[in-house]
């Protein structure tokens, strides 16, 4: 089975602190759902709030249409893997991926094949006699992966569980981790603060911020069609650049990414305070005479206190508020065309 | 610092000069040192003394020990005799009271693991202050003074018509091992990792399967020191036992207390108490090991 | 897809129940529950029955007699023998215990064994302790003590003869016996103060005095706290060993409302010492924290 995912007006806070804020949205079936943002804003919150570890104040969480608000966990029919993995530490790696079916009152002989079979499949037949302590990190991620595999669940939720590994064997768990959702054809809901995992596993990232999601959608447009500030600023290797500007009469900000203003003759200028050489061009960081700091990309790099003259292509303006206007001609995919200068002249 | 003798065979090599070696204190022994094996020697005289005591009492003919005008601190002779007329005595209770008091210590004992682990799981998981709050009460229970309980304690029992009972004697004297359990058991419950109940939620476990079957198996030595620590308590208690005990079979360290006091023979009591102390040695050494300091410290800063 | 958003103005999404938003705080303490109730029937309610017991005779029912005839019976001497007792116990428990522990915190050979030497007499009962400190230091000129006596040549003392050199007697017996609970309690303390700030404390030119005064007691603090709740409040009741050597001579409290129920004179003279015994292990306690800070 594979399952919808729904938040309808999902609140909770901790005391004082709100960690979501009237909170909807949907995970389609199938989908692998990324939820990523700084660390601790709460985003362990909302999966443990579908797996049914935290309590909800307000609102409703379904799963297929199933109201699962209230359920103890152990009603939900919800995988989880925790960050530190939680093996159970007195038991070996075979009664560990066993677990779940024994919980679940499942007789021996139905058990091994299951368990055989998710071994087989994560690559890890040979340790299934080992105690958890005597088994390498990676290896611990995939026997909690095949525990949270073996009783076919209607939904995956996976709390951090890459970032305990090396960076090495984060790379290639990574692969094999998407490969699998990709086979299994399951619901993934993984929380995560690297951009990079999101990127690479998602099908679509919730970014939160303050207890909301300040957006939902593919990461390619986090990146390129940001509909916040916030968004801009952290989505990225490089903050997005802001300047002031106007536009239709309103005072806000002007964002671009360093790719799309060109170096080298145009309306805007900037002081250069670092110079660093990526590859055969340069990133510089700039100091506009306004004071914003901008960074910018050049094919040639410069010495520091050169002034330099840059034109921006494209540009996403966002009002005083750090929402987006919309303009009639952006509507969210890369590739518009630049604006002329005269245009960037006028945000001033 | 000398090079060496050059041999007509072999070219002499100019070895560069050395420094000299840097001075060692010619003693061994500094005061110091000297200082702290005297304290050590000093202490452990203090403290092995009643215990070598007892020995002789049991071992060496009385003549030497109670009826002596300056007991001998060497045993000028060992016998028996004193263990088989104190153990055999026509009427005597030491069986009866011995297996009484073992009866009472493994009850006590149990006692404490069953209430201990509910209650030390439940302080685990509430809040820090409310935990800091039940727990010192359960530490104010340890302070009340064991003569003003026992005697509204016994007439409740005269009333019930359990007074006597093993049991009465039993859950009176958890009294004392339920606080130091406890503490015990919250340290080793908050030592667990923190999302293993989780897991085992998720996993489809309900609440109490995952208790026992993922937080319990791992506290087993903490499990074990607690039982221990009850039964001995249980063991050496004579307090309640005095004010609760059915007069024709008191529990051994009531036994002891009566005669030491007056009611029966010293050399009764004596080697009564020979036999009471040699399995509390055994598990004082065997529990050694459980209470290094950094189990205890972890409830303390809990 | 959407974005979360305000929905000013529609009806308010449903609001869990206080059971449900509160069921992880909430249900840990069912399993508190059955050790407080066993806690307050067998201690609580009889500790308050016996205050209320105290106040009674079988012929009124509200009344300070049984305070006054105790007075009259030398009730402040027992209170006086008691409170010497406890500060003589504790001062010499806690001054052996921090010495063993401060050896404890080095390093030499035959450490294990000393650890064990110093908590053995844990395991010996009390009424076995004071067996043997009987032999010790009793009221004849005989014993153990004074056979040692008169290895250094001293002549022989009669311990148990005046009312100060018999309470010294108990003082000494009682803190061989426990003073192995704060050595354990101690060492805990010991272990969690970090090796570096005694070194901190040596590099800016502090001897081995000054750092045990600015390092070491400010580190063992809480757990001196700890101890002295626990210990003093046992001191307080010391009962078993003080029976079984002196007696009723010089009284302490304890022996006395054992004394007193035993004889037969009634419960109520009983509890009226008892209660006493009580107060004065409450003002201790609320002295402690006081005084300690918390816990």
């Amino acid at each position: 089975m594979t399952a919808k995912l729904e938040f309808d007006r999902v609140s909770k806070s901790f005391g004082k602190r709100l960690v979501a804020d009237d909170v909807s949205f949907e995970v389609n079936p199938g989908e692998f759902f990324v939820i990523l943002g700084p660390s601790g804003e709460g985003k362990s919150t909302f999966l443990r709030m579908v797996a049914g570890i935290e309590t909800v104040d307000s609102g409703t969480i379904r799963i297929d249409g199933r109201d699962i608000t209230h359920l103890p966990p152990n009603k939900r029919n919800v995988s989880m893997v925790f960050q530190n993995y939680a093996l159970y530490p007195n038991m070996n790696v075979y009664r560990n991926i066993a677990f779940p079916l024994k919980m679940q009152y499942f007789p021996p002989e139905e058990i091994e094949p299951k368990v055989r079979d998710v071994a087989r499949i994560l690559g890890i037949t040979e340790i299934l006699d080992r105690r958890v302590s005597q088994i390498s990190g990676g290896q611990q991620q995939r026997v909690a992966l095949a525990r949270a595999i073996v009783r076919n669940p209607s939904l995956f939720l996976l709390d951090e569980p890459l970032s305990n590994l090396d960076a090495r064997v984060r790379f290639t768990a990574r692969a094999e981790l998407k490969k699998i959702q990709r086979d299994l054809g399951q619901t993934f809901l993984f929380v995560t603060h690297d951009q990079k995992e999101a990127e690479a596993l998602s099908d679509r990232t919730g970014v939160i911020h303050q207890g909301r999601f300040e957006q939902i959608s593919r990461f390619s447009e986090l990146y390129d069609s940001p509909q916040t500030r916030w968004i801009g600023d952290f989505v990225g290797d490089v903050p997005m650049n802001y300047i002031a500007g106007r536009e239709d009469g309103v005072d806000g900000e002007v964002g671009f990414r360093p790719e799309w203003a060109e170096v080298g003759e145009g309306p805007q200028s900037a002081t250069v305070e670092v110079s660093e050489r990526v590859g055969d061009s340069a990133l510089l960081l700039c100091s506009t005479p306004e004071g914003r700091k901008v960074y910018l990309h050049s094919l040639r790099s410069y010495a520091i206190g050169t002034e330099v003259h840059f034109a921006i292509h494209r540009r996403i303006f966002f009002d005083s508020n750090g929402a987006r206007r919309r303009l009639p001609d952006e509507v969210g995919s890369a590739g518009l065309p630049g604006d002329s200068p005269a245009r960037a002249d006028a945000a001033r | 610092m000398t090079d060496p003798a050059p041999s007509s065979d072999r070219p002499s090599v100019r070895t560069p000069p050395r420094a000299p070696a840097p001075s060692r204190p010619v003693r061994k022994w500094q005061w110091s040192q000297v200082g702290l094996y005297a304290a050590v020697v000093a202490i452990s005289a203090f403290l092995l003394f009643p215990i070598y005591v007892i020995f002789l009492l049991a071992f060496v003919p009385q003549k030497y020990t109670f009826f002596a005008a300056r007991p001998a601190l060497l045993p000028p002779s060992l016998t028996l005799a004193n263990l088989q007329a104190g153990l055999s005595t026509a009427g005597s209770p030491f069986l009866p009271s011995l297996y009484l008091s073992l009866e009472l210590a493994f009850m006590v004992g149990a006692i404490a693991i069953l209430i201990g682990i509910p209650t030390a799981y439940g302080l685990s998981r509430l809040s820090a202050r409310l935990a800091y709050g039940l727990t010192t009460v359960m530490f104010v229970v340890n302070m009340l003074p064991s003569i003003t309980i026992a005697i509204p304690i016994s007439v409740q029992f005269i009333k019930a018509g359990l007074y006597g009972s093993p049991i009465s004697i039993a859950l009176t004297q958890e009294l004392l091992a339920l606080p130091i359990t406890v503490f015990l058991l919250v340290g080793a419950f908050q030592g667990l990792p923190k999302d293993l109940e989780n897991q085992a939620r998720v996993d489809g476990a309900s609440r109490i399967r995952a208790i026992f079957g993922s937080l319990v198996p791992l506290i087993r030595p903490a499990l074990v020191a607690s039982f221990l620590l009850a039964w001995m308590l249980s063991w050496d208690e004579s307090t309640f036992a005095l004010i609760l005990y059915n007069p024709s079979n008191p529990p051994l360290a009531v036994e002891i207390f009566l005669s030491a006091t007056g009611r029966g023979s010293v050399i009764e009591a004596v080697a009564f108490s020979f036999v009471a102390t040699v399995p509390v040695i055994i598990l004082v050494v065997i529990l050694q090991k459980y209470l290094k300091g950094e189990d205890l410290a972890v409830g303390v800063r809990g | 897809m959407a974005v979360a958003n305000r929905q000013a103005g529609l009806a308010p999404a449903p609001v869990a129940t206080f059971w449900q938003r509160h069921r992880d705080q909430v249900f840990p303490f069912f399993f508190v529950i059955p050790a407080l109730i066993y806690v307050g029937y067998f201690a609580f309610y009889p500790a308050a029955d016996a205050v209320y017991l105290s106040f009674q005779t079988p012929i009124k029912s509200f009344t300070f007699f049984n305070y006054q005839y105790n007075v009259q019976q030398g009730m402040y001497t027992w209170i006086e023998n008691t409170l010497w007792v406890t500060a003589g116990a504790l001062a010499l428990q806690f001054g052996l215990a921090l010495a063993i522990a401060s050896i404890l915190a080095k390093q030499f050979r035959g450490k294990m064994v000393f650890a064990s030497i110093a908590i053995l007499p844990i395991g010996i009962a009390t009424v076995v302790a004071g067996i043997a400190w009987n032999q010790i230091l009793p009221g004849t000129g005989a014993g153990y003590g004074n056979s040692v006596l008169a290895l250094f040549g001293a002549s022989p003392v009669y311990w148990l003869n005046t009312p100060s050199g018999a309470l010294a007697a108990v003082v000494v017996a009682d803190s061989w016996k426990n003073t192995s609970l704060v050595v354990i309690i101690l060492v805990a303390g010991y272990a969690s103060i970090p090796r570096a700030l005694y070194q901190a404390a040596a590099i800016d030119g502090a001897g081995p005095l000054r750092q045990f005064r600015y390092v070491t007691l400010p580190g063992l603090r809480s757990y001196l706290v700890i101890a002295l709740l626990i210990r003093g409040a046992q001191e307080v009741n010391i009962f078993q060993l003080a029976y079984e050597m002196i007696g009723s001579y010089p009284q302490l409290l304890t022996v006395q409302v054992y004394d007193l129920y035993a004889s037969g004179e009634g419960v109520y003279l009983a509890s009226s010492a008892a209660a006493v015994l009580l107060g004065i292990i409450s003002i201790f306690i609320v002295a402690v924290l006081v005084l300690g800070g918390r816990k």
